[in-house]
């Protein structure tokens, strides 16, 4: 997923004014922003046959970032730190039915998660992640109007979220 | 990965990431 994680944390943020719209986003990726530097320095090799990603991905690794991550904003209340812990939760579930290899529960464990959709083709792929961007944005819309958000505010989101899906094609 | 393609991965997720935040009003104390 790469548009979705963006949809995702506009959906709470509409759920959780209070919380730093810039929090939300960068901690829906967290495990991408982690997986990054991993990658490069070959911790977690990308190619096919050896890709491996539980330091970034893992269901305990990810909940220890979100924890982590949602900590430096305990300050600002617990319903932000609860909402900036979502965000960083929501990469895991996103990444959860489809992704590169099936996430582990913890780096180098044998139990690995989700429901077989790994090996889609990258076409189908790229429809599933519409589906989710859809109803994501959907979530964001129907939030941010209860929110009283500008319309043109929530079109310029949702447009920016559906131009990042379209430009992954 | 190659440095060139992490440093394309990271700019692919913070542009975006802060084309949003400006959107919400650089909101960076929160709305309410």
């Amino acid at each position: 997923m790469f548009a979705a994680h963006f949809a995702a944390a506009l959906a709470i943020k509409d759920r959780a004014p209070r919380a730093p719209a810039w929090a939300l986003l960068t901690g829906a990726f967290v495990p991408d922003l982690l997986w990054i530097p991993l990658a490069a320095l070959g911790v977690e090799p990308t190619a096919r046959a050896v890709f491996f990603d539980d330091w970034s991905h893992s269901l305990l690794t990810t909940i220890a970032w979100a924890t982590l991550f949602a900590a430096i904003f305990w300050r600002r209340g617990a319903a932000v730190a609860v909402a900036v812990w979502l965000a960083v939760f929501s990469h895991f579930l996103l990444d959860l039915p489809i992704h590169p290899k099936p996430l582990a529960l913890y780096p180098h464990s044998a139990v690995h998660l989700g429901i077989g959709l790994s090996q889609v083709d990258r076409a189908t792929y790229w429809w599933v992640q519409l589906a989710v961007l859809a109803a994501l944005t959907l979530l964001y819309v129907q939030g941010a109007r209860r929110q009283q958000v500008p319309a043109r505010l929530v079109a310029a989101s949702a447009l920016v979220v559906l131009s990042l899906h379209l430009l992954m094609r | 990965m190659s440095v060139h393609d992490a440093v394309v991965q990271f700019v692919l997720i913070v542009i975006p990431v802060v084309l949003l935040a400006l959107i919400d009003g650089f909101d960076f104390t929160g709305r309410a």
